[in-house]
């Protein structure tokens, strides 16, 4: 029985849109019960855990037995060199390890690459038939974003010694773990290799209700509220956007961000919730982002485990690197916000193919680099009534609405042509 | 009114829930009573 057949077999079964169809539900209903009552000990436990994480991923629609040897591929490729840097004759040589590092993170990138840019896919795989699709269309590789962020995580940690002696099991699961594996979040091999010891030895009414719970909250965001809000968005109205008036496509505008929070947010919950049930813990997404003061805070509590990814992996080694320039030292405001600008930058190309994305994400990371430069003027000021309004609750609604209304018209870039034409034509 | 409210906030974690399970179910059957026909829009992440 081949992959393929697997896949083709579970294909024929009801969709398994993650979280958001029954067939999903029943099938983690059976995996859960089934891990629980099996004996999850060492080796046994996690090639269990392993099948569910296959089975669960071939029965995604999006998903194939081809893709699942790409993902084994990348994980083979992943573990061999973090191994590498771990133990062997080029480990012990330090001048090997890091060009190695550096090629692991590099090939990591290229399929990234490959499965998210339409220009680069069509340049490398010429015969995409291989892939199984037969289709000439581009291949989404679902999941790849979030997969290759856990792989370089792990190239990096391996390199720096924070992990050690991985276990191919371990390494698999970690980066094929269903629950955070279509949208994260983004967790980190030593909690998750923490949690799946524990796993295999909690009590499953500890873990019960605290997952219910929150599955249950998610439930309530994807099924009630984003279908209430969802008429009201930008994408969703069923009235032109040409026949509203301003502060009507204003309000629609609002609608979308706050849909997009709802959304996401609820699919964290039901991810979160999901893996709790197995008897793992992931980490948090948001926290209140649209109740903070300002924008840096808003994107401090906004995605958080992509953000503190990119905090780790591309602005402390930015900033590091720029600290070491004799000229730019002087002036660790340029530092800071030259690294910010090239994170988000990069933040916008990771969120998406196009060249909006790279505009959205250079919007906020020019906001950012503003909100830095004003609270660098804040320390300067001595004024006594100034001082008193920085710290009022005026000062700080003031900075909740602000930073609210810049992170809603950002979502204008990743809007396409006609709705942005549209929507500017309406608002100015 | 005081009762109600130490009521309240001794089980609000049990209500809230309750309360999402409600409306949850309330616009399921709902969808399957309109046949799907509202739908439900993908996760907006999915395709990042």
């Amino acid at each position: 029985m081949t992959l393929e057949s697997i896949s083709q077999f579970l294909h024929g079964l009801p969709s398994a849109e993650f979280f958001s169809s029954a067939a999903f539900w029943a099938y983690f209903a059976i995996v859960v019960v089934a891990l629980r009552l099996l004996p999850r000990r060492g080796t046994v436990g996690d090639l269990l855990l392993l099948g569910a994480n296959v089975l669960m991923l071939l029965a995604l629609p999006q998903f194939n037995g081809a893709a699942l040897l790409i993902y084994g591929g990348l994980t083979l490729v992943t573990y061999g060199i973090g191994l590498a840097l771990n133990e062997g004759p080029l480990a012990k040589r330090p001048s090997s390890r890091l060009p190695l590092a550096i090629l692991g993170v590099v090939l990591v990138l290229f399929v990234l690459a490959v499965f998210k840019y339409r220009f680069l896919q069509t340049l490398v795989l010429h015969d995409k038939s291989i892939l199984g699709s037969g289709a000439s269309d581009f291949i989404f590789l679902v999941g790849i974003s979030y997969s290759s962020f856990k792989a370089i995580h792990f190239l990096i940690e391996s390199f720096k010694g924070t992990i050690k002696r991985p276990r191919l099991l371990d390494t698999l699961n970690f980066l094929l773990f269903f629950p955070a594996f279509v949208s994260g979040p983004i967790n980190r091999f030593n909690d998750f290799i923490a949690h799946s010891a524990r796993a295999n030895r909690a009590p499953w009414r500890d873990d019960f209700s605290a997952g219910a719970e929150r599955i249950i909250h998610g439930l309530f965001k994807k099924f009630v509220i984003t279908v209430l809000l969802f008429p009201y968005t930008l994408i969703g109205t069923k009235v032109p956007l040409a026949e509203m008036a301003p502060w009507q496509v204003l309000l629609c505008l609002y609608a979308y961000a706050l849909y997009f929070y709802i959304d996401f947010s609820g699919y964290t919950d039901l991810a979160i919730g999901s893996a709790r049930l197995l008897g793992f813990n992931l980490p948090e997404n948001f926290n209140q982002p649209f109740l903070k003061k300002n924008l840096q805070q808003l994107w401090a509590n906004w995605h958080m485990s992509l953000t503190g990814w990119l905090t780790d992996y591309v602005y402390w080694p930015l900033v590091r690197k720029l600290r070491s320039n004799e000229m730019l030292r002087k002036y660790p405001l340029v530092i800071s916000n030259l690294a910010i600008i090239v994170t988000f930058f990069l933040c916008g190309a990771w969120h998406g193919p196009t060249f909006n994305f790279i505009l959205w994400g250079l919007y906020h990371g020019i906001g950012i680099a503003a909100v830095n430069v004003y609270q660098k003027w804040k320390r300067q000021v001595r004024h006594p009534g100034a001082l008193k309004y920085f710290t009022s609750p005026l000062s700080y609604a003031l900075g909740v609405v602000l930073s609210f209304n810049f992170f809603a018209l950002g979502l204008l870039f990743i809007l396409d042509s006609q709705q942005l034409a549209s929507v500017l034509g309406q608002l100015f | 009114m005081k009762m109600l409210r130490a009521l309240f906030h001794e089980n609000r974690k049990l209500i809230l829930v309750t309360l999402e399970v409600f409306w949850i179910v309330i616009f399921l059957l709902d969808r399957v009573s309109s046949g799907g026909g509202s739908g439900i829009p993908q996760f907006v992440y999915v395709n990042f």
